[in-house]
């Protein structure tokens, strides 16, 4: 569906109009190289990053601190067994949720901080620029700092972002964001004002989680800490369904955006004046955004850097501005570098675990930079 | 000829916060013809840009913002608060100051977006909607670089475009908000002679507000004319007759010179001087003379100038109580009087 089957598809609709104002001209001057050619997207960047996901996701079964044979791996994902039980229980207790949770939260994160820049038409703009980090992690700060229910010597080594109760708190917070955010969206004359909701949401709830910090102890700080860190390995089977629902509807909906997408392109006035409903579509795209930043948030922690970068490495890779192709980029890229981010964190081999946040710009700011300069010119990849 | 627009005892003007909206325009009724090139000319801050999105549909009419004020566009016969965005948008293609920040997309991307009312959800492109692209590519001329991104258009390529995009609307009547802002003269004019073409060709009601005076009495079918808070409208030339632009420009010191259809500076305290000789060199030494602050005169004067045509270029002597001085261009002569005047 990505190639240029659906820009020069005949079998579109033709909306009938009154009064033809212009004659029934020919497709295309005899002769001349019809201009529809230059909006043709290759097919070739999607095969390669489609090629690289798949690459990383057999990498991240295999590699960890067990290693296990590729046709192990795919023996185990056709359903069999492994020659050893070991490795079949790591395959699908462990490392299948991780992945299937990394690609996920990658895709998701990769295609809302695409929305944001193009809504706010602001190369800098990320997921969680309305506040869902924000939110998300008052909800947790909340939770870890003052309650006593989660007792300090538990929280200091376990997986924490599998804690039910943090994912509730995050949801909840992250839910109460974006309530208030929806709400000030409906009276909102220009985006910039929700720009500005959402860096005020940011700077309230840092200030109250710095001063909730400084009153708490030192273990309940680590917990909160850790949970800043960023983890896809937090995500149970039980949990699966919860994140594929939210991510799923969140990118259908940033699909049916596509067009509108397109269209806000040229500003807020001149996509109402060339029909579209402006304020139904902002409300969709804050929907939307939400729902994806929203779930990963409360499942992962706020993982940063992803979501502003890919969509700049997918603009720098297609070299379009047309949405409804850099959102299937920006799904596949999204999940590749959340693998990848996985993976390093990991170091296969040795016994440490590093924070992904780190890892997700330590290794990724120079590949964007890369892509950005190699593939076009510095800042001709911004949208705005 | 068909009314493309229409409006009745429609008031224009914007909302403040926690008071009345100001109201900059009341009581208008003006039709726009179709095919019919339209000027709207007026002061900075009169309403143009107001006028032309509320026409547009893009910003309420004060009946919007208060009920209890009548007033409504009609386009096609249907008021424009009353239809459906999109069957909006396939009836009225603006085209505004605010300039675009487009990052990758390319000329043709952008003309494309123009058939975004046309298009399924998706925004795929029929051939029909292909057609009308290509077409209102080549209506604007712009065939040569449609190909490229916008950022590596010129002013005058991205305006065409931009026009471009809103023809491929399809729509019975198009608005321009200054589109001739940024170009020099002559792309001001090729622009001009383009739209009074589209609409003849295509039959669009086409209305631009502009503050080119001079070529818009030249090419514009009629006139509107925002000042004071009325609008008067008219073919050029009848507003020049009945003494329009003379009252609505007397507060800016520029009259309407009625023979020439010129508009001139007013300068005080003129000092007669009267010039001899033939054509061209004549016109451009009384056009100088004029910037310097002195009146042609018919009749004696106390200066005199006289323009020589030689083999090898013009002279001018300038006469002042039986004295002579020659100047080899008219810079000097201009500066000579400018000293002799102070």
């Amino acid at each position: 569906m990505l190639n240029d089957s659906h820009l020069g598809s005949a079998e579109a609709i033709v909306t009938a109009r009154t009064t033809p104002l212009i004659p029934a001209a020919p497709a295309q001057a005899p002769g001349a190289l019809p201009l529809r050619t230059h909006l043709r997207i290759p097919i070739w960047p999607f095969a390669l990053l489609a090629a690289i996901l798949i690459g990383l996701f057999l990498l991240t079964l295999a590699l960890g601190s067990v290693q296990i044979p590729l046709d192990q791996i795919l023996k185990v994902l056709a359903g069999g067994e492994a020659d050893r039980e070991a490795w079949t229980n790591i395959v699908l207790k462990f490392r299948l949720p991780k992945a299937l949770t990394a690609m996920l939260a990658g895709g998701a994160l990769g295609v809302a901080g695409l929305m944001m820049q193009t809504f706010f038409r602001n190369p800098l703009a990320s997921p969680d620029v309305l506040g869902v980090h924000a939110g998300a992690s008052l909800g947790v700060a909340l939770v870890v700092l003052t309650t006593g229910s989660i007792g300090g010597e538990m929280l200091a080594g376990i997986g924490l972002a599998g804690d039910v109760s943090l994912a509730a708190a995050a949801s909840l917070g992250a839910a109460l964001t974006i309530a208030l955010v929806l709400l000030v969206a409906r009276r909102a004359q220009n985006s910039a004002t929700l720009l500005l909701l959402g860096l005020m949401i940011g700077q309230f709830t840092a200030a109250f989680v710095s001063l909730l910090l400084y009153f708490s102890v030192p273990e309940r700080i680590q917990a909160y800490v850790n949970w800043g860190f960023g983890s896809f390995s937090g995500v149970s089977w039980a949990q699966m369904p919860i994140l594929v629902l939210a991510v799923v509807a969140g990118l259908l909906l940033a699909g049916v955006l596509g067009k509108s997408l397109n269209a806000m392109l040229l500003g807020e006035t001149y996509a109402r004046s060339l029909g579209l409903n402006v304020q139904r579509t902002r409300i969709g795209i804050i929907v939307a955004t939400a729902l994806l930043t929203g779930a990963v948030t409360a499942f992962c922690g706020p993982i940063v850097f992803i979501g502003i970068a890919v969509p700049h490495a997918c603009r720098g890779l297609l070299r379009t501005s047309d949405h409804r192709a850099l959102i299937v980029a920006a799904i596949l890229a999204g999940a590749a570098a959340a693998l990848a981010a996985g993976l390093i964190a990991e170091l296969p081999g040795a016994r440490i675990v590093l924070p992904l946040n780190a890892v997700t710009a330590l290794f990724g700011a120079p590949v964007v930079l890369w892509i950005i300069l190699r593939w076009h010119g510095a800042g001709k990849v911004f949208t705005s | 000829m068909t009314i493309a627009l229409q409006t009745h005892a429609l008031s224009i003007g914007y909302p403040v916060a926690r008071r009345a909206p100001i109201t900059l325009l009341a009581d208008l009724d003006v039709t726009l013809q179709s095919g019919e090139l339209v000027c709207l000319i007026g002061p900075n801050g009169a309403g143009k840009s107001t006028l032309l999105r509320t026409l547009a549909g893009l910003q309420p009419s004060l009946a919007g913002l208060q009920p209890s004020l009548a007033g409504q566009v009609l386009v096609g016969g249907q008021d424009i608060a009353q239809i459906d965005p999109r069957e909006r948008a396939q009836r009225i293609g603006i085209v505004l100051t605010e300039r675009l920040s487009p990052g990758l997309l390319t000329g043709y991307g952008l003309v494309a977006l123009g058939r975004h009312p046309y298009t399924d959800w998706m925004g795929r492109l029929s051939p029909r909607d292909e057609a009308v692209v290509q077409w209102a590519v080549e209506a604007v001329a712009a065939t040569e670089y449609a190909a490229r991104p916008l950022e590596e258009c010129s002013d005058g390529q991205r305006q065409k475009l931009l026009i471009a995009r809103a023809l491929a609307q399809e729509p019975a009547v198009l608005l321009l908000d200054e589109p001739t802002a940024y170009l020099d003269l002559t792309r001001r004019v090729e622009m001009m002679r383009l739209l009074r073409d589209l609409a003849r060709t295509t039959g669009r009601a086409i209305l631009l507000s502009t503050h080119d005076l001079e070529l818009a009495l030249r090419m514009a079918d009629r006139i509107w004319l925002l000042a004071e808070g009325a609008l008067h409208t008219g073919a050029p030339e009848d507003l020049a007759l009945g003494g329009v632009f003379e009252a609505a420009f007397q507060a800016a010191g520029v009259t309407l010179n009625a023979a020439t259809g010129s508009f001139v500076l007013q300068n005080e305290a003129r000092e007669p001087i009267r010039v001899f000789g033939e054509g061209s060199a004549r016109a451009w030494t009384e056009r100088a003379l004029e910037r310097a602050g002195f009146s042609i005169s018919s009749n004696g004067a106390a200066l005199r100038v006289d323009v020589a045509q030689t083999p090898a270029g013009s002279r001018w002597q300038l006469w002042h109580n039986g004295d002579a001085h020659e100047y080899p261009t008219i810079h000097a002569l201009v500066s000579a009087l400018r000293e002799k005047s102070h």
